[in-house]
């Protein structure tokens, strides 16, 4: 037996595995739509800087004028300049918008989460109650709520946009709460003395708050549909509130005049908003999904 | 340690309905004292009821029969518990199994820590919430770089150190802690349980130390009661029970326990146990002072 029978060779030379590709972090997000959004948003924010004159002033000498130099996007019958409108009335339908999902929102946590919390024929009751608000048509409720609180506002009319879209995101933040509230960290945070807002907030809102994003999203671009159809079929706010709604409640006239500005601008503005809404919202649903596949 | 008793079970018995019919009995007719100052370590095969007593003492579950006398005030009767809220929810602290699951994931360490105090609004004798969190870290020796990070960042010790931090940062005379250091690693089990003995020492809290690992609780306990299908078969100071083992299950058990010297592993024989159906259901009788047995 030769000395050097035991020869140290160490391992075979590998050459080492390529660094994986980092995926660029606009990888897969919905770019377009946020870009388009947040322009209109900050216009619909700042048009105060670029809009000198009062939008809702009335020009009658120029009533349906086409868009040209001095009016961008012309005016309308009541020669009011639609490009200051445009923007000012942004203003409002997106303050509906998000106004209308936070009240909604609101009710959906606060009544999933008693739901989702209560002994089961407090929860069963909350439910067949879900189930009864949500058989009845919603255009129904807004009317009759609307009768209830008289003069529509934006705050009443996103009152009532609010009233009327809370029942499925309280459904999934039901269910989200039954499984998260045996969980021990809530039970260590009750026997700790935790009431029923302190869990809500510290521990079940922020574990199910990924899975109703979506929902929040999606309940902007309703209530701000929800405003538009209201003003336009004129059971929303008035005229002289400038709302992207409203503008197109001035639709009937304008057809018959030939002045198609009227309906296509706010519209254009309209459906974009709502189009870019959508597609950040199924973003939003995509991701929540892939969140609960990797846990 | 005094003989005063600070935590008195009566008679306990919980069952868990399964069916209008069917129901299974956790928690058979058991009774045990806990005096100040005391290590009491409660032993029993997984599913013999441990956690339910666990929980019972907690108020987590209401028992059906029995009472829980704690400093004297029966905690299961509601008036009692609702006049002493306060003090039974600080004074009264729980650790958990499985510390993934009982630390919100989405919560930073400073704030799992300083939640109890914030929830009985206690202003911190360190000032603010985070210099008290930094410090009963230091008690349970982690580094206070660990501040802001989040469990699932946490090794298992480590977060079991959070739970004991957040435990004590109430200054609590009772400690319950159910199978503490099951889910940890052998060598991390024992830094565990030195922690433990060395805050006890330091606290002097009552402690009551759930467990299936019986060289862990020889080491740590100062009395031992031994569980089989809901029920304590034998209660007794640690020595004399680990010495002169009376019940044929309390045999069963030491002889499953591992001998770290090879020879004597290798002569050590399983006592196998196995209940007589129709044994008259034993009562603890007093053998020898402090020693019971069921007979
Ligand atoms: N929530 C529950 N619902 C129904 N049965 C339960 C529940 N919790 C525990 N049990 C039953 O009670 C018995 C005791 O359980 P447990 O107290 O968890 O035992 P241990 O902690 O000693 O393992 C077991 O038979 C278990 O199946
Ligand atoms: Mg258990």
């Amino acid at each position: 037996m030769k000395d050097d029978g035991f020869v140290i060779v160490g391992v075979r030379e590998t050459p080492p595995p390529p660094a994986p590709r980092r995926e660029p972090w606009y990888r897969g997000k919905p770019l377009f739509a946020g870009g388009v959004l947040g322009v209109i948003v900050l216009g619909c924010l700042l048009c105060g800087l670029f809009i000198p004159g009062d939008p809702s002033y009335m020009d009658l000498a120029n009533a349906s004028a086409a868009p040209g130099r001095a009016f961008l996007f012309g005016t309308d019958t009541m020669g009011r300049d639609i490009f200051s409108m445009i923007w000012y009335g942004g203003r409002v339908s997106l303050l509906i918008g998000v106004a209308g999902a936070a009240i909604s929102t609101a009710v959906a946590v606060v009544l999933g989460a008693v739901s989702g919390c209560a002994p089961a024929w407090l929860d069963a009751l909350l439910m067949r109650l879900t189930e009864l608000f949500l058989s009845v048509p919603n255009l129904l409720l807004v009317v009759f709520l609307q009768a209830i609180l008289g003069e529509a506002s934006v705050l009443s009319i996103s009152l009532v946009i609010g009233l009327t879209s809370w029942t499925s995101m309280a459904k999934v933040v039901r269910t989200e709460v039954r499984q998260l509230r045996s969980s021990e960290y809530v039970v260590a945070a009750r026997s700790m003395g935790g009431g029923f807002f302190h869990i809500l907030w510290r521990h079940l809102i922020p574990n199910f708050l990924s899975s109703i994003m979506f929902m929040v999203v999606m309940n902007v671009r309703s209530a701000i549909a929800a405003e538009s159809t209201l003003s336009f079929m004129g059971i929303g706010l008035p005229l002289e509130v400038v709302t992207w709604g409203s503008m197109l409640s001035l639709s009937e006239k304008a057809l018959l005049s030939g002045a198609w500005w009227i309906i296509l601008v706010p519209g254009i503005f309209l459906v974009t908003t709502l189009l870019c809404l959508t597609s950040l919202g199924s973003y939003l649903r995509k991701a929540a999904n892939r969140k609960e596949r990797n846990l | 340690m005094d003989n005063e008793i600070l935590l008195d079970v009566q008679h306990l018995t919980h069952f868990f309905p399964i069916t209008k019919k069917i129901a299974v009995k956790a928690v058979d007719d058991l009774s045990f004292q806990l005096r100040r100052g005391e290590i009491f370590g409660l032993v029993g095969e997984s599913g013999s009821g441990k956690s339910t007593v666990a929980r019972c003492v907690m108020n987590l579950y209401r028992p059906q029969a029995g009472r829980i006398l704690y400093k004297g005030i029966d905690t299961c009767d509601r008036r009692a518990f609702r006049k002493n809220r306060r003090m039974l929810q600080t004074t009264r602290q729980l650790i958990f199994q499985d510390s993934a699951s009982s630390l919100n994931q989405r919560m930073r360490v400073c704030d799992i820590i300083a939640e109890p105090m914030r929830i009985q609004h206690i202003t911190p004798p360190r000032g603010t919430h985070r210099a008290e969190a930094a410090f009963q870290m230091h008690y349970v020796g982690l580094d206070p770089s660990f501040l802001d990070r989040y469990p699932p960042e946490l090794s298992g010790g480590q977060r079991q150190r959070v739970a004991i931090a957040r435990a004590l940062a109430m200054e609590p005379e009772l400690l319950v802690a159910d199978e503490p250091i099951a889910s940890l690693d052998v060598s991390i089990q024992a830094q565990i349980v030195n922690l433990f003995k060395h805050l006890q020492q330091e606290h002097g809290f009552s402690f009551l130390f759930i467990a299936h690992d019986l060289a862990m609780v020889e080491f740590l306990c100062d009395r031992v009661g031994v569980m089989y299908h809901g029920r304590l078969l034998e209660v007794a100071p640690t020595e004399e029970l680990f010495q002169h083992p009376l019940h044929p299950y309390t045999k069963s058990l030491l002889s499953a326990i591992p001998i770290p010297d090879p020879v004597r592993e290798r002569a050590r024989k399983l006592i196998p146990y196995e209940e007589e159906p129709g044994a008259p259901r034993g009562t603890l009788r007093e053998v020898s002072p402090d020693h019971f047995v069921a007979e």
